[in-house]
């Protein structure tokens, strides 16, 4: 039972972390698409 | 498929591999698409006056609130800036600034313009866009203080946003830009001829560094250029160099060599000459036309100011800027 809600406690607080940062990062995301630029062939 | 692509922001034109960072070291090829590593995340945020920038001719005595972010197109070995602009953003200590966010800190502190500066606005040119169209719809004016390195097209779309614009013209030699700056001369001057075309008001200024770009013979070409170019009216700074970064071998700019710089710039029919990086009577403002002080500067500060409605409190002459 002991065993159970430390892993339970574990994996709350990974969910937590995971959707703090995809989601509610400063600006929504990481990296903003540039501008002036082209693809190459 | 290829996942390369180019970059067309600057002159230097980086082609990326996939996960390559560009030259300036905020541009990243991600799968294909460019992105921006430094958007909204500034290392340097002040409240300066504007005459730091330098701006004589514009709003004198407002104050400018300032970012930057890391990185920059050029490697200068002079850099005065060099811990900041020489450096990738992860290793800087950077702030999660969001355009808005910048906007209404300038208005907080009750700052008239928002100015891009310290690095090289070019590299955080999204930003740097964005935050200026919240700005002018705002009231805040848009300056930026920048060498000037960058392609035609995002300039002409930055001018549009821009109320001022100082350009760094660091020597007038393609062998200088190459040798001492990794860049080029001739994307400068015809940087400077597209601002002054997009009606930016424009200020010029030039780092004078001892032996390396003080021959009397390099000024003249320079302040010929300028006064055919970009007309007589263009304010030019001539700025104290000191020993920093890579080329701290070299002594300060003697005060001999700065006045020298100033005559010659006024030979070649420049009106608006100054001295900077000095307490001399070379930051101050001289009427044109009459020679009477008409705004006296202590440093970056503004002593006495006799412009009234854009003209000479003495003699009536139109002094060129943007002074209301």
């Amino acid at each position: 039972m002991q065993r159970r809600a430390f892993l339970g406690f574990f994996l709350i607080g990974g969910l937590i972390s995971f959707v703090k940062k995809r989601l509610f990062a400063p600006n929504g995301q990481d990296l903003k698409k540039a501008s002036f630029w082209r693809k190459t062939s | 498929m290829s996942s390369k692509v180019h970059c067309e922001l600057c002159p230097t034109e980086c082609v990326l591999e996939n996960y390559e960072i560009g030259g300036c070291r905020t541009r990243m090829n991600k799968e294909g698409v460019l992105y921006s590593l430094v958007y909204g995340k500034p290392c340097a945020v002040n409240v300066d006056p504007i005459e730091k920038k330098p701006f004589y001719h514009f709003l004198p005595a407002t104050t400018a609130f300032s970012i930057a972010t890391a990185g920059c197109v050029l490697g200068c070995k002079f850099c005065q800036n060099w811990q900041i602009s020489q450096a990738s953003p992860e290793d800087t200590d950077n702030r999660e600034l969001p355009p808005a966010d910048v906007v209404r800190q300038a208005l907080f502190h009750q700052c008239r313009s928002i100015t891009y500066t310290y690095t090289e606005p070019t590299v955080f040119y999204e930003y740097m866009y964005d935050t200026a169209k919240i700005a002018r719809q705002h009231g805040i004016r848009n300056t930026m203080h920048s060498c000037g390195y960058i392609k035609e097209k995002p300039l002409r779309e930055i001018a549009k946003l821009l109320d001022a614009a100082d350009i760094d013209l660091k020597a007038f030699s393609e062998e200088f830009y190459s040798r001492i700056c990794g860049g080029r001369l001739r994307p400068v001057l015809d940087a400077l001829v597209v601002l002054k075309e997009e009606g930016a008001w424009l200020e010029i200024t030039n780092l004078v560094i001892p032996t390396m770009n003080d021959d009397p013979k390099l000024i003249r070409e320079m302040c010929g250029w300028i006064a055919k170019n970009l007309g007589p009216d263009v304010p030019i700074h001539f700025s104290r160099f000191f020993p920093y970064y890579k080329l701290k071998d070299l002594p300060p700019t003697p005060w001999e060599t700065m006045k020298e710089a100033r005559d010659i710039a006024r030979e070649a029919g420049m009106r608006y000459v100054y001295i900077g990086n000095i307490r001399s009577e070379g930051e101050n403002t001289y009427c044109p036309a009459c020679n009477r002080l008409l705004i006296e500067r202590i440093g970056y500060f503004v002593k006495q100011n006799h412009i009234m409605k854009g003209t000479c409190r003495f003699c009536s002459k139109r002094i060129a800027g943007i002074w209301s």
